[in-house]
Protein backbone atom coordinates (compact mmCIF):
# COMPACT_ATOMS: atom_id res chain seq x y z
CA UNK A 1 0.00 0.00 0.00
CA UNK A 2 2.72 2.41 0.91
CA UNK A 3 4.44 1.56 -2.34
CA UNK A 4 1.30 2.54 -4.15
CA UNK A 5 1.25 5.88 -2.36
CA UNK A 6 4.88 6.47 -3.20
CA UNK A 7 4.19 5.66 -6.82
CA UNK A 8 1.29 8.03 -6.88
CA UNK A 9 3.32 10.84 -5.40
CA UNK A 10 6.05 10.16 -7.87
CA UNK A 11 3.55 10.30 -10.69
CA UNK A 12 2.30 13.64 -9.44
CA UNK A 13 5.83 14.91 -9.20
CA UNK A 14 6.62 13.83 -12.73
CA UNK A 15 3.44 15.43 -13.97
CA UNK A 16 4.36 18.64 -12.21
CA UNK A 17 7.81 18.67 -13.73
CA UNK A 18 6.43 17.89 -17.15
CA UNK A 19 3.91 20.66 -16.83
CA UNK A 20 6.47 23.22 -15.81
CA UNK A 21 8.76 22.12 -18.62
CA UNK A 22 5.96 22.44 -21.11
CA UNK A 23 5.09 25.86 -19.80
CA UNK A 24 8.71 26.94 -19.98
CA UNK A 25 9.03 25.76 -23.55
CA UNK A 26 5.79 27.38 -24.51
CA UNK A 27 6.75 30.60 -22.81
CA UNK A 28 10.03 30.64 -24.63
CA UNK A 29 8.32 29.88 -27.89
CA UNK A 30 5.77 32.60 -27.45
CA UNK A 31 7.99 35.30 -26.11
CA UNK A 32 11.15 34.92 -28.15
CA UNK A 33 9.79 35.76 -31.62
CA UNK A 34 8.06 38.78 -30.19
CA UNK A 35 11.40 39.94 -28.87
CA UNK A 36 13.11 39.41 -32.19
CA UNK A 37 10.34 41.06 -34.17
CA UNK A 38 11.33 44.53 -33.22
CA UNK A 39 9.78 47.11 -35.40
CA UNK B 1 2.45 1.48 -14.72
CA UNK B 2 -0.28 2.65 -17.03
CA UNK B 3 -2.95 1.61 -14.59
CA UNK B 4 -1.46 4.07 -12.16
CA UNK B 5 -1.83 6.86 -14.64
CA UNK B 6 -5.27 5.63 -15.55
CA UNK B 7 -6.39 5.68 -11.96
CA UNK B 8 -4.82 9.01 -11.13
CA UNK B 9 -5.18 10.90 -14.36
CA UNK B 10 -7.09 13.69 -12.70
CA UNK B 11 -4.41 14.18 -10.12
CA UNK B 12 -1.71 13.99 -12.74
CA UNK B 13 -3.49 16.50 -14.88
CA UNK B 14 -3.88 18.80 -11.95
CA UNK B 15 -0.20 18.47 -11.09
CA UNK B 16 0.67 19.15 -14.71
CA UNK B 17 -1.49 22.23 -14.77
CA UNK B 18 -0.19 23.39 -11.44
CA UNK B 19 3.41 23.07 -12.54
CA UNK B 20 2.69 24.76 -15.81
CA UNK B 21 0.76 27.56 -14.18
CA UNK B 22 3.40 28.24 -11.55
CA UNK B 23 6.17 28.21 -14.11
CA UNK B 24 4.31 30.46 -16.48
CA UNK B 25 3.47 32.83 -13.70
CA UNK B 26 7.06 33.02 -12.54
CA UNK B 27 8.39 33.46 -16.06
CA UNK B 28 5.87 36.15 -16.80
CA UNK B 29 6.40 37.96 -13.57
CA UNK B 30 10.13 38.28 -14.01
CA UNK B 31 10.15 41.11 -16.58
CA UNK B 32 7.14 42.63 -14.89
CA UNK B 33 9.19 43.40 -11.80
CA UNK B 34 11.42 45.58 -13.91
CA UNK B 35 8.83 47.08 -16.20
CA UNK B 36 5.51 47.61 -14.46
CA UNK B 37 3.48 48.19 -17.65
CA UNK B 38 3.87 44.57 -18.68
CA UNK B 39 1.40 43.02 -16.24
CA UNK B 40 -1.14 45.74 -16.81
CA UNK B 41 -1.12 45.04 -20.50
CA UNK B 42 -0.99 41.32 -20.02
CA UNK B 43 -3.39 40.50 -17.23
CA UNK B 44 -6.60 41.75 -18.88
CA UNK B 45 -5.76 39.84 -22.01
CA UNK B 46 -6.45 36.28 -20.84
CA UNK B 47 -9.97 36.99 -19.64
CA UNK B 48 -11.76 37.69 -22.94
CA UNK B 49 -10.42 34.89 -25.13
CA UNK B 50 -10.55 32.20 -22.44
CA UNK B 51 -14.03 31.53 -21.16
CA UNK B 52 -13.56 28.16 -19.49
CA UNK B 53 -10.06 27.77 -18.23
CA UNK B 54 -7.86 28.30 -15.20
CA UNK B 55 -6.69 31.87 -14.66
CA UNK B 56 -3.90 31.40 -17.12
CA UNK B 57 -5.02 29.27 -20.03
CA UNK B 58 -1.78 29.14 -21.91
CA UNK B 59 0.13 26.88 -19.49
CA UNK B 60 -2.52 24.23 -19.81
CA UNK B 61 -1.32 23.70 -23.27
CA UNK B 62 1.24 21.28 -24.41
CA UNK B 63 -1.31 20.89 -27.21
CA UNK B 64 -0.71 23.17 -30.16
CA UNK B 65 -4.06 24.94 -30.02
CA UNK B 66 -3.47 27.51 -27.28
CA UNK B 67 -0.07 28.43 -28.59
CA UNK B 68 -1.38 30.45 -31.54
CA UNK B 69 -3.97 31.94 -29.23
CA UNK B 70 -1.28 33.08 -26.89
CA UNK B 71 0.70 34.40 -29.79
CA UNK B 72 -2.29 36.36 -31.01
CA UNK B 73 -2.71 37.77 -27.58
CA UNK B 74 0.90 38.73 -27.62
CA UNK B 75 0.70 40.51 -30.93
CA UNK B 76 -2.68 42.08 -30.28
CA UNK B 77 -2.18 43.42 -26.83
CA UNK B 78 1.37 44.07 -26.08
CA UNK B 79 3.66 45.70 -28.54
CA UNK B 80 5.26 47.71 -25.71
CA UNK B 81 6.50 44.70 -23.72
CA UNK B 82 7.95 43.27 -26.88
CA UNK B 83 10.09 46.32 -27.10
CA UNK B 84 10.84 46.53 -23.45
CA UNK B 85 11.85 42.97 -22.96
CA UNK B 86 15.15 43.16 -24.80
CA UNK B 87 16.26 45.85 -22.46
CA UNK B 88 15.61 43.74 -19.41
CA UNK B 89 16.59 40.39 -20.82
CA UNK B 90 20.05 40.74 -22.16
CA UNK B 91 22.54 39.39 -19.72
CA UNK B 92 24.88 38.21 -22.52
CA UNK B 93 25.44 41.73 -23.69
CA UNK B 94 25.92 42.93 -20.17
CA UNK B 95 28.28 40.12 -19.51
CA UNK B 96 30.31 40.81 -22.59
CA UNK B 97 30.82 44.47 -21.99
CA UNK B 98 33.07 44.22 -18.91
CA UNK B 99 35.06 41.50 -20.59
CA UNK B 100 35.52 43.66 -23.62
CA UNK B 101 36.41 46.59 -21.45
CA UNK B 102 39.20 44.76 -19.73
CA UNK B 103 42.34 45.94 -21.38
CA UNK B 104 44.85 43.57 -22.84
CA UNK B 105 47.40 41.86 -20.73
CA UNK B 106 50.64 43.66 -20.48
CA UNK B 107 53.92 41.97 -20.85
CA UNK B 108 54.76 41.86 -17.19
CA UNK B 109 53.02 40.58 -14.15
CA UNK B 110 53.20 43.85 -12.34
CA UNK B 111 50.80 45.53 -14.68
CA UNK B 112 48.65 42.44 -14.79
CA UNK B 113 47.50 42.78 -11.22
CA UNK B 114 45.31 45.84 -11.83
CA UNK B 115 43.37 44.03 -14.50
CA UNK B 116 41.38 42.14 -11.98
CA UNK B 117 39.88 45.35 -10.73
CA UNK B 118 39.53 47.09 -14.02
CA UNK B 119 35.80 47.30 -13.56
CA UNK B 120 36.23 49.04 -10.27
CA UNK B 121 38.66 51.52 -11.65
CA UNK B 122 36.28 52.20 -14.47
CA UNK B 123 33.55 52.85 -11.99
CA UNK B 124 35.64 55.72 -10.78
CA UNK B 125 36.01 57.21 -14.21
CA UNK B 126 34.81 60.74 -14.19
CA UNK B 127 34.92 60.99 -10.44
CA UNK B 128 37.06 63.71 -8.99
CA UNK B 129 40.40 62.50 -7.84
CA UNK B 130 43.10 63.86 -5.66
CA UNK B 131 45.09 64.77 -8.74
CA UNK B 132 42.51 66.90 -10.44
CA UNK B 133 44.00 70.17 -9.34
CA UNK B 134 47.32 69.28 -10.91
CA UNK B 135 47.82 70.64 -14.36
CA UNK B 136 50.82 68.93 -15.90
CA UNK B 137 51.33 71.57 -18.52
CA UNK B 138 51.08 74.39 -16.02
CA UNK B 139 53.46 72.66 -13.67
CA UNK B 140 56.11 72.37 -16.28
CA UNK B 141 55.67 75.96 -17.19
CA UNK B 142 55.88 76.99 -13.57
CA UNK B 143 59.46 75.92 -13.41
CA UNK B 144 61.52 73.25 -11.78
CA UNK B 145 60.92 72.17 -8.26
CA UNK B 146 64.05 73.32 -6.58
CA UNK B 147 64.36 70.74 -3.84
CA UNK B 148 63.85 67.64 -5.97
CA UNK B 149 66.99 65.76 -6.84
CA UNK B 150 67.11 64.12 -10.20
CA UNK B 151 66.22 60.48 -10.04
CA UNK B 152 67.98 57.56 -11.58
CA UNK B 153 66.37 58.33 -14.90
CA UNK B 154 67.86 61.78 -15.11
CA UNK B 155 66.41 65.22 -15.10
CA UNK B 156 62.65 65.29 -14.92
CA UNK B 157 62.45 62.08 -12.97
CA UNK B 158 62.34 61.45 -9.27
CA UNK B 159 62.75 58.23 -7.42
CA UNK B 160 59.57 57.24 -5.69
CA UNK B 161 59.70 56.93 -1.94
CA UNK B 162 57.46 54.17 -0.61
CA UNK B 163 54.31 55.41 1.08
CA UNK B 164 54.98 58.94 0.02
CA UNK B 165 53.35 61.01 -2.58
CA UNK B 166 55.12 62.49 -5.53
CA UNK B 167 57.25 65.59 -5.39
CA UNK B 168 55.54 68.74 -6.48
CA UNK B 169 54.92 68.80 -10.18
CA UNK B 170 55.60 65.12 -10.72
CA UNK B 171 52.41 63.49 -11.81
CA UNK B 172 53.45 60.68 -14.08
CA UNK B 173 54.04 57.25 -12.64
CA UNK B 174 56.66 55.04 -14.14
CA UNK B 175 56.86 51.30 -13.79
CA UNK B 176 60.45 50.22 -14.11
CA UNK B 177 59.63 46.60 -14.80
CA UNK B 178 57.21 47.14 -17.63
CA UNK B 179 58.92 50.35 -18.69
CA UNK B 180 55.52 51.93 -19.06
CA UNK B 181 54.41 55.21 -17.64
CA UNK B 182 50.92 56.16 -16.65
CA UNK B 183 49.53 59.63 -16.87
CA UNK B 184 46.57 60.55 -14.67
CA UNK B 185 44.38 59.72 -17.64
CA UNK B 186 45.40 56.09 -17.54
CA UNK B 187 42.81 53.77 -16.06
CA UNK B 188 45.54 52.16 -14.03
CA UNK B 189 46.99 55.35 -12.75
CA UNK B 190 45.55 54.95 -9.30
CA UNK B 191 46.64 51.35 -8.98
CA UNK B 192 50.10 51.65 -10.34
CA UNK B 193 52.76 51.67 -7.69
CA UNK B 194 55.22 54.21 -8.93
CA UNK B 195 58.84 53.31 -8.93
CA UNK B 196 59.79 56.54 -10.52
CA UNK B 197 57.97 59.80 -10.99
CA UNK B 198 58.21 61.92 -14.08
CA UNK B 199 57.29 65.51 -14.52
CA UNK B 200 56.30 65.35 -18.15
CA UNK B 201 55.67 62.71 -20.71
CA UNK B 202 58.68 63.93 -22.61
CA UNK B 203 60.85 63.26 -19.59
CA UNK B 204 59.48 59.77 -19.32
CA UNK B 205 59.97 59.05 -22.97
CA UNK B 206 63.46 60.38 -22.84
CA UNK B 207 64.15 57.93 -20.05
CA UNK B 208 63.02 55.10 -22.27
CA UNK B 209 59.53 54.64 -20.95
CA UNK B 210 56.51 54.08 -23.12
CA UNK B 211 53.16 55.58 -22.50
CA UNK B 212 50.54 53.09 -21.47
CA UNK B 213 47.87 52.83 -24.13
CA UNK B 214 44.85 50.65 -24.09
CA UNK B 215 45.33 48.34 -26.99
CA UNK B 216 42.44 46.44 -28.51
CA UNK B 217 42.61 42.84 -27.52
CA UNK B 218 43.25 40.47 -30.34
CA UNK B 219 40.08 38.56 -31.12
CA UNK B 220 38.28 40.19 -28.28
CA UNK B 221 35.00 38.84 -29.53
CA UNK B 222 35.47 36.07 -32.07
CA UNK B 223 31.80 36.18 -32.99
CA UNK B 224 32.11 39.58 -34.50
Amino acid sequence: MSWLIAETWFLLLVAFVLGSTAAWLLHRLVRTPARGARR
Amino acid sequence: MSWLLRDNWIGSLLAFLLGAGITWYLLDRRPATVTPPVPTADTPAPTPPAPAAPPRPAPAAPEPTPAPAARERQSAHEPPPAEQQPATHEPPGARESPAAEVPPADATATVRAPEKQAEFSQLMDGEPTLFDHIQPGAETGAGDAPGVPAGRYGVGSADAVPHQGPPDGFTIKGNAQSMLFHTPDSPYYGRTKPEVWFRTEADAERAGFTKYARRPRKAADPRE
